[in-house]
Formats: structure tokens, C-alpha cells, sequence
């Protein structure tokens, strides 16, 4: 009658036990990557977080929309770059300075230690139009014509931002160089 | 390839397969230095940006997931037994609502009113035997074990949806209205009541009510007293 639930049939259960299942995959093949990118996005752990919550929240409803395992990866970023976007319709946000990932470690790597956090300073330093195809490539192995696609830009806009990416971090790099070379001599 | 398009093609694409690329390395040692530091620099920021995941954050996600799954289902849950709980009160109430019929019905206001609506019954005389009247009565499980005296009319009437009977009984002073309304839930009565005509007196007996209405001046209760002593239900 009215107090007794219809117990499922067992088809339903096997599906929601399959969605289940693909979600956990999902989950632990592409979340530090997703973390990453969201985190470059951002600039901030903890915002960071929070999108990538959101953004798998999101996915988990829509699951049975993803029908190619091997889409999911250009899926939940672009589900992350609306969730990215939301934020900010919501709300201005004060630009936050890019977290430091501080070393504790200052061994005999010190040297090493202090460019890979100047690199992390100049990557998070880019605009945002040449950081997001950097880290689509550098992240997710990206091709060109892949980053063309998941940003909506032509792919000779996304090589030359590509370029003048990289360009920058090294041009920085190397007058970083110069001018303690010019201390030190 | 020229120098400008080798140098962009390196930093935009520092492990391009590109045939042109190679064989321009290939032939200047120079270029292929260059290339070989574009992709020491790619190794230094891919490694940058691979910056740690919080600890557990897989683990968050899939509990996120299973609350938020577990309350959806809650809330279905809720809402049929809502429902369910909104039939059963509907349910209970019509059934309470149709026992009851009408909430609180004062049989003293209503037995005036008879008498103004069928002033015809104070008029007629049908000349009724206490057989007839008895047989009247008999529906109420009730009966005159003796004479009553004269009696004019006698009918049935409606007490708001109660099946009532309504007598003229003959008495020294004159006609007199008598009610007789079986017990019904939500009846209240007076014991004696009147307006600028008529004055009644109200009799509880044990399955009906006994109304007696005359004019101002009538002695109700002689009368009352042999319906009274007369008058018995069956159990």
C-alpha cells in the first residue's frame, strides 16, 4: 500500500552499482590532475578545493551524459572552467596571490629548490590567456589542436600563446641569471 | 626552416615530431642546443606544475558523493511518506467529518423554528389513535404505553439530517407542540427556553429528547409528566 516503497527492480540497482563504479574511476584516474589545473586556474588550495568539489558534484548528475570514457578528461574541464566562471558571476573576487609551495628542505638540492619554486612564481606570474593552453599541455598532454578545441580558439592563436608562454619564463629566467651573476661577480 | 619559426615551434611545442624540426636541428648544432634547453625548461615547468594534492582529497570527493546521494534519497523518502501521511489525515478527517454531520446543532432554536416553519400542524386536526402515533414511534424503538389524550398531528420531521417526530398533543390549557428527538451526537438543549410567543421545556430521557413547546401561559408540565411516565424505549 501507500507506506511500502516498491523495492527496485534489480536492473536498477545494477545500474546505480555501474555509476557508482564509473564514478570511483573517474575520481581516481583524473582528480590531481583536475586538482592541478584548478589550482593554476585559481591560484589558491583551498578555492582550488572547493571548483573541484563542485566540479565532480556535477559530474556524478551528469554521468549518464558521458558516454566516452576517453571524453571524460575534456568533460570535467570543462565542467570545472563554467564551475571557475560561476565563481566569479557570484561574486568579485580580490585577485589572490598565488599560494607559495614552500620548501622545507634545504639540502644540498637548495639551488634546485629555489628556481623550481621561481618557476612555479613565474608560471602563476602569466596572464591568464597564456597560463590556462600551458598548463592544458603541460598537465594533460595536450595537443594543439586538443587546447584549440577545449578553449574555443583558433590553433594558431594557441601556439602562439604557447610560445610566448614559455617565452616568458625564460626570458625571466635568464635576466634572474644575469643579475646574480652581476652580484655575485 | 628559419631561425624565428624554429624558435616558436620549440617553446610552443617542445616535443613536436615535426620533420622540418628535426632535420633543421639535425644540420645546425647551434639550433639543436637551443631545442635541447627548450625542453629542459618544459621538464622544470612541468614539474612546477605538478604541485601536491591535498591529502585525501579522493576520498573527499567520494564522500561528497554518497552524502549528497544518501540525503537525495532521504528526501524522495520524505516525500511520498508525506503524501501518504496527507491521504491518511485527509482520509481520517472526511470519515471524523461524516460521522459527525453538522458540528453543534441546538435542538431548542431548531424546535422553534419547526413550529413558525409548520404553523399549519397548530392549526389541522387529523385526529390521531395512539396505535398510529405508536406506529410512528416504533422507528425510534419508542412506544406510549398508555393514552395520551387527543392528538392533532403527528409527523415526521428533520432535526438537521435526525429523524425526529413532531406531535400535537391536546392538553387542559390547550394545544401543545411535542418533539420527540432521538440522542445524536453534537445536540445541545436547554432546559427551558422561550421567545416573545412561545416557551418550551426540554426533557433528557435516555435514548431521546423530549420537547415541549406552548403558548407563554400553558402549564407545560402536567403534560410532561404523564409523556413521561408514558413514554419508553425499547433498549
Amino acid at each position: 500500500m501507500f507506506f511500502r516503497k516498491q523495492s527496485p527492480s534489480a536492473s536498477v540497482h545494477a545500474d546505480m552499482a555501474n555509476k557508482q563504479k564509473r564514478y570511483e574511476a573517474l575520481v581516481q584516474a583524473l582528480h590531481g590532475d583536475i586538482y592541478r589545473y584548478a589550482y593554476w586556474l585559481v591560484g589558491d588550495k583551498a578555492v582550488a578545493e572547493d571548483i573541484v568539489q563542485e566540479t565532480f558534484l556535477r559530474a556524478w548528475k551528469s554521468l549518464d551524459s558521458l558516454l566516452d570514457e576517453k571524453a571524460a578528461k575534456s568533460w570535467l574541464i570543462t565542467i570545472l572552467r563554467r564551475e571557475n566562471a560561476r565563481r566569479f558571476e557570484r561574486k568579485q573576487f580580490d585577485l589572490v596571490d598565488m599560494d607559495d609551495y614552500s620548501l622545507a628542505d634545504q639540502g644540498p638540492e637548495h639551488d634546485e629548490q629555489l628556481q623550481q619554486q621561481e618557476i612555479h612564481r613565474l608560471i602563476a606570474s602569466l596572464a591568464e590567456e597564456y597560463r590556462e593552453p600551458l598548463m592544458l599541455q603541460v598537465i594533460f598532454g595536450y595537443s594543439g589542436d586538443e587546447i584549440a578545441q577545449q578553449l574555443d580558439l583558433n590553433k594558431n592563436t594557441v601556439m602562439t600563446r604557447l610560445f610566448r608562454a614559455r617565452n616568458q619564463i625564460k626570458e625571466a629566467l635568464e635576466s634572474a641569471e644575469q643579475n646574480r651573476g652581476r652580484k655575485n661577480g | 626552416m628559419d631561425d624565428l619559426e624554429f624558435r616558436r615551434t620549440i617553446y610552443a611545442d617542445p616535443h613536436s615530431q615535426d620533420e622540418r624540426l628535426k632535420h633543421t636541428a639535425g644540420k645546425e648544432p647551434a639550433k639543436a642546443q637551443a631545442w635541447q634547453e627548450a625542453k629542459q625548461l618544459d621538464e622544470r615547468i612541468k614539474r612546477a606544475a605538478h604541485v601536491a594534492v591535498p591529502e585525501g582529497m579522493a576520498q573527499r570527493l567520494l564522500l561528497r558523493q554518497s552524502m549528497q546521494e544518501f540525503r537525495q534519497q532521504r528526501q524522495r523518502r520524505h516525500w511520498t511518506l508525506g503524501l501518504a501521511a496527507s491521504f491518511v489525515l485527509m482520509v481520517g478527517l472526511s470519515f471524523v467529518l461524516w460521522q459527525q454531520g453538522p458540528v453543534e446543532v441546538d435542538l431548542t432554536e431548531n424546535a422553534l423554528a419547526h413550529i413558525y416553519h409548520e404553523e399549519k400542524a397548530l392549526i389541522v386536526d387529523e385526529d390521531i389513535s395512539l396505535t398510529q402515533v405508536n406506529a410512528k414511534l416504533a422507528s425510534f424503538g419508542g412506544e406510549f404505553t398508555a393514552d395520551i389524550g387527543k392528538v392533532y398531528y403527528a409527523n415526521f420531521c428533520h432535526f438537521k439530517h435526525v429523524k425526529s417526530l413532531h406531535l400535537v398533543v391536546g392538553s387542559p390549557q390547550g394545544k401543545v407542540t411535542v418533539f420527540i428527538v432521538p440522542h445524536h451526537q453534537g445536540q445541545k438543549t436547554d432546559d427551558a427556553f422561550s421567545d416573545k410567543r412561545y416557551q418550551g421545556k426540554t426533557l433528557d430521557m435516555q435514548q431521546a429528547s423530549l420537547i415541549l413547546v406552548g403558548d407563554k401561559q400553558q402549564q407545560l408540565v402536567p403534560l410532561e409528566e404523564k409523556l413521561k411516565t408514558r413514554l419508553r424505549f425499547s433498549a
